[in-house]
């Protein structure tokens, strides 16, 4: 059973964490959570990758946002570097979400196949 | 097209966050006496207007400037038709909205409940510092999760820092559980 005891101590060391490796926070990942998102898939893809940077302890902020037009390519997932650069990976799942975060958050190396260009390369 | 009762839920609650709401009010309600589902959702975000109002529930009615499609609330309308319930919004602009709603408990088209604790773990983790008073109740029971109790008791609770969203989202669905 979870106890707001244990929340207490997440608390106490997620703070400590966050203190200690905030200049070293790279990267934002925004799931789209419009109402094409939730219904293409996005909760599965949010739920993984807020698992895998809970896994990791990895100070990344993983949040969501709204439609953004590209709703045929949903569900989407934005990772935005420390530049503000953003890669845009489309049609994600949960499989997919832990191989992006693995690939680029976690190595730094953008995970080609599943981005918006290489989908539309697919398309031409 | 929305799976579960939580999708709904999560629709309406990601709406009054994105209408600048910083405190929002969930109730669930299982009525075995009545053999309905009463759910309520109220915000203190910027609200809508008569005008607007009269047509949140069609289809195609939206605030965004994007695009000039919105689906959320006539989705809704849609799953209280089919499922003998009802659908009533109050909104006044600058005040908040308050979206009631509910369904007859074992209609043969009425969708799962769903993870609930997903849902909030999504609501609360999409902005910093949004307070939230979660009830879900049956005729005997209710369990209730409180950020504002929450911060007095233990202080301020980052929900977005991802190990804390497990531990809400696991500890909601336990709570749930338990009045189930």
């Amino acid at each position: 059973m979870k106890s707001l005891e244990e929340l207490k101590k997440l608390k106490e060391t997620a703070g400590k964490e966050m203190e200690l490796r905030d200049s070293n926070k790279r990267y934002r990942v925004l799931v789209g959570m419009g109402t094409c998102g939730i219904a293409a898939g996005a909760r599965p893809v949010l739920n993984r990758l807020v698992e895998e940077a809970a896994k990791h302890d990895y100070p990344c902020v993983v949040s969501q946002t709204g439609c953004i037009g590209l709703c045929k390519y949903e569900p989407i997932v934005e990772v935005f570097d420390r530049e503000g650069d953003k890669t845009t990976y489309v049609y994600v799942d949960a499989e997919k979400a832990a191989a992006i975060f693995d690939s680029h958050i976690l190595h730094n190396k953008v995970a080609e196949e599943y981005t918006l260009d290489a989908e539309e390369r697919k398309g031409k | 097209m929305m799976e579960d009762l939580a999708m709904h839920l999560l629709e309406l609650l990601i709406n009054a966050v994105e209408h600048k709401a910083d405190t929002i009010v969930l109730e669930i309600f299982i009525s075995e006496e009545d053999e309905r589902i009463y759910f309520l959702v109220k915000d203190n975000g910027e609200g809508m207007s008569e005008e607007f109002l009269k047509n949140a529930t069609k289809p195609f009615t939206t605030t965004r400037t994007t695009r000039k499609v919105g689906m959320g609330l006539a989705f809704l309308k849609s799953l209280t038709d089919y499922t003998d319930g009802h659908l009533n919004i109050d909104s006044k602009i600058n005040e908040g909205t308050i979206i009631r709603f509910d369904v007859k408990k074992d209609h043969i088209d009425l969708p799962p409940l769903g993870d609930i604790g997903e849902t909030i773990m999504f609501t609360l983790s999409k902005k910093p510092g949004l307070d939230l008073h979660f009830v879900f109740k049956n005729d005997n029971n209710a369990f209730i999760f409180d950020t504002i109790k929450i911060a007095e008791e233990i202080g301020e609770v980052d929900y977005t820092n991802p190990s804390i969203a497990l531990w809400l989202k696991t500890y909601i669905n336990e709570g749930i559980g338990n009045i189930k």
